[in-house]
């Protein structure tokens, strides 16, 4: 009895640092959430306004906005990643005498921080000056005068690539892990049976790497439904709000409108999402 | 006899030491400074950003004679721009008192006034000579009838243009909208590799990409607001305008709808396009070997902000004041800072040695030492200063200019300018009604 309850006193400096750094805020968010604080207008919040915030963003055009782009940029880049990260993975597995170094380079663009690839990307991209853009120019006569990130449809697709272009070579890695783990007969039988590669691969590979990329999908759905320094730092937004995530809204609603309660309703709106989306595929992964 | 005369130098030796010695022991610290260093040892954090503009670096670099005369030190935090106002905001409320003297915006100031204290609230200790600065600039740092910050940055927009392109294609400086599309088409159909005009039209935050676009608004005799702060941005006059300022785009590197300002700058120190309308600071890089061809060096001109149909406009001009924290814990020390940042010494020390081109005081604007370093561009600064006209200042601009700055940023992508500007005014209006305004 003694043994069992000195196991939650061990737990209780733990929980206590959960409680204050992660719990309290959280409240504080919440209880923030159902309240007006304009900080433009008073140092402390003005008062009660019950579920306001929270109907003011379901009638807010930005807000709904907001949730179709980072529907649109999440599963865009979990696409991406997913096909980069497959191919790499069943192309590494093949071997090589390459095949050591490549897989230590792929943890590389992953190690560079957001902000530093999105400026960069943005100067690759920049229009005439750009190596991304006068790559494409080159590869692609007819683009020639389209500028990436002035057109809603590429700025999106390219904050996107900023992204998966580190998520595509990490989630290869996860993958090849479980590519490594699957018993090499199976293939072997199916060569025997005279299955192609193709046949191989859409019919025993993928089945059986379904769970590692369920997780990986996850990650980066999580990953990427909370991006932010991509926007601020290539796009801003736009052009218009074409590029206007939901955790960008919620800064910019924050941070450069000082709405702290509009804030607080959406940053629990997209708490909510977030929670929901982990219960959904957590489910997918038992069954 | 050589004795006597010895002994009489010796005393008068003696009444200089006793004279002058103390004089100078007591003499009064210049420009309001306090004698006794009463605040000796106090440390100051001056909430600050773009360490690398000249004029913050002779700030910097005036530190430690400031704390010579004074004891105070003080820290610069060196913020991002885009991030400085966030880090007033949060700063203020979630650990007051954690910083003392900050410059902003001045369309910043409605929304940040519960974090400031009024320079007026020290009148009792210091009386600046504010006749020494433009009216625009003391108006931008007045908030209903109080003033909240001395002028420390003060710019107004200038046209940048490159003479010697102009003379070779036989063009004349434009004094009009009108003359100014066609010269700029004109350069951009020119087999020179180089197009008629840069621009920024990208949102960047803070109004800035609203800027370029509000002079020419006005000099088409619109505006963004009424007196009331009722959106006019979609009357007729502002559509004109606006087309006008979007055909341009025709004229200037297809990048410039994703440029910001500096983008915009660097587009034309590089050599890219003929023309820019910048802030009058601009002409420092432009100046600068490390940052511009040697070609617009050598060939860049300037002139006032071009008038429009009506008449001569109102440039418009921006500063940013220097305040002091509504939570500092060393407000009379922070008091002290704003004195010396603002010395009329230092102002005209700044632009007199050719270290930056922005000053503040009509003195150094006028002085022999600006047009020493900078021919005539300082005084052409104050003469637009004369005419010139902030941004509207209101308490939403945070949403309002946040509305604008997306409204250009789809008219720039090939938006309807009407239906655009019409979009963007019903939504400001709704902003407006939610604030209580009307």
């Amino acid at each position: 009895m003694r043994t069992s309850n000195f196991k939650y006193v061990l737990l209780l400096p733990t929980l206590l640092i959960l409680v204050v750094t992660t719990v309290l805020p959280i409240l504080q968010v919440v209880n923030l959430s159902f309240q007006r604080w304009q900080i433009t207008r008073s140092l402390t919040p003005q008062g009660y306004v019950g579920f306001d915030n929270y109907v003011r963003a379901f009638q807010d055009g930005d807000f709904l906005n907001s949730l179709r782009v980072t529907f649109t940029y999440t599963t865009m880049t979990a696409f991406f990643s997913i096909v980069v990260g497959v191919f790499i993975a069943v192309n590494v597995q093949r071997g090589s005498i390459f095949a050591d170094i490549v897989k230590a380079l792929l943890i590389f663009p992953f190690a560079i921080s957001l902000t530093l690839r999105g400026y960069s990307y943005r100067f690759m991209l920049l229009e005439g000056q750009g190596i991304i853009d006068t790559m494409l120019d080159f590869l692609f006569p007819f683009m020639q005068n389209v500028v990436w990130l002035a057109n809603p449809f590429w700025a999106l697709f390219w904050m996107s690539a900023a992204l998966f272009w580190a998520w595509g070579p990490l989630g290869g890695l996860m993958i090849l892990g479980a590519l490594n783990n699957i018993d090499s007969g199976i293939f072997e039988a199916a060569k025997v049976d005279g299955a192609s590669d193709w046949r191989v691969f859409v019919n025993i590979t993928l089945p059986l790497l379904r769970p590692m990329i369920l997780v990986v999908a996850l990650l980066i759905t999580l990953f990427s439904s909370r991006m932010f320094d991509l926007v601020l730092t290539m796009t801003a937004g736009g052009p218009g709000r074409a590029t206007e995530t939901l955790n960008y809204f919620i800064y910019r609603v924050g941070f450069q409108i000082f709405d702290m309660g509009y804030a607080s309703a959406l940053a629990m709106i997209l708490t909510m999402i977030l929670i929901v989306l982990s219960y959904v595929y957590s489910r997918v992964l038992l069954d | 006899m050589n004795q006597l005369i010895k002994m009489d130098q010796l005393r008068k030796l003696c009444l200089v030491f006793i004279l002058v010695v103390p004089s100078f022991a007591f003499a009064q610290l210049p420009y309001g400074l306090l004698e006794d260093k009463p605040y000796d040892g106090t440390e100051l954090t001056f909430l600050i950003c773009c360490p690398a503009a000249k004029q913050f670096v002779a700030w910097a670099d005036s530190v430690d004679e400031f704390t010579d005369l004074t004891g105070i030190e003080v820290f610069f935090t060196n913020d991002p721009l885009g991030g400085l106002r966030e880090k007033i905001v949060t700063e203020s409320i979630g650990s007051p008192g954690s910083w003392d003297v900050t410059i902003y915006f001045e369309t910043w100031g409605p929304s940040l006034a519960n974090f400031l204290e009024p320079i007026d609230n020290f009148s009792d200790q210091w009386s600046p000579d504010l006749s020494d600065y433009p009216n625009a600039t003391i108006g931008m740092a007045t908030l209903d009838d109080t003033l909240y910050g001395i002028p420390a940055r003060s710019h107004v927009m200038m046209l940048y243009y490159r003479q010697d392109v102009l003379d070779e294609l036989g063009l004349s400086v434009p004094t009009t909208w009108g003359e100014l599309t066609a010269a700029a088409q004109t350069i951009t159909e020119a087999d020179n590799d180089m197009y008629g005009i840069t621009m920024n039209w990208a949102k960047q935050g803070g109004g800035i990409s609203l800027i370029p676009w509000t002079n020419v608004l006005r000099s088409f005799g619109a505006d963004q607001y009424d007196a009331d702060f009722r959106p006019v941005m979609n009357s007729p006059e502002a559509v004109a305008a606006t087309e006008m300022y979007a055909n341009l785009l025709n004229y200037a590197p297809p990048a410039a709808v994703t440029y910001n300002e500096g983008d915009a700058r660097t587009s034309y120190a590089s050599g890219e396009a003929a023309m820019v309308l910048a802030w009058s600071w601009a002409y420092e890089v432009f100046q600068n070997p490390e940052a511009a061809e040697q070609v617009v060096i050598d060939n860049t001109g300037f002139t006032p902000i071009i008038p429009g149909a009506e008449g001569p406009s109102a440039p418009v001009a921006m500063t940013w004041p220097m305040a002091i924290s509504a939570s500092s814990n060393n407000k009379e020390a922070a008091l002290e800072w704003v004195k010396w940042m603002t010395n009329p010494d230092l102002d005209l020390e700044a632009v007199g040695s050719g270290q930056t081109v922005v000053a503040n005081r009509l003195s150094s604007l006028y002085s022999d030492a600006a047009a020493g370093s900078w021919d005539s561009f300082s005084e052409a600064m104050g003469d637009a200063y004369s005419s010139a006209t902030p941004l509207p200042v209101y308490l939403e601009f945070p949403e309002g200019s946040d509305i604008l700055e997306t409204a250009l940023s789809n008219i720039a992508g090939g938006a309807d300018v009407a239906e655009t500007l019409n979009s963007a005014a019903t939504d400001i209006d709704d902003v407006m009604q939610r604030s209580g305004r009307y």
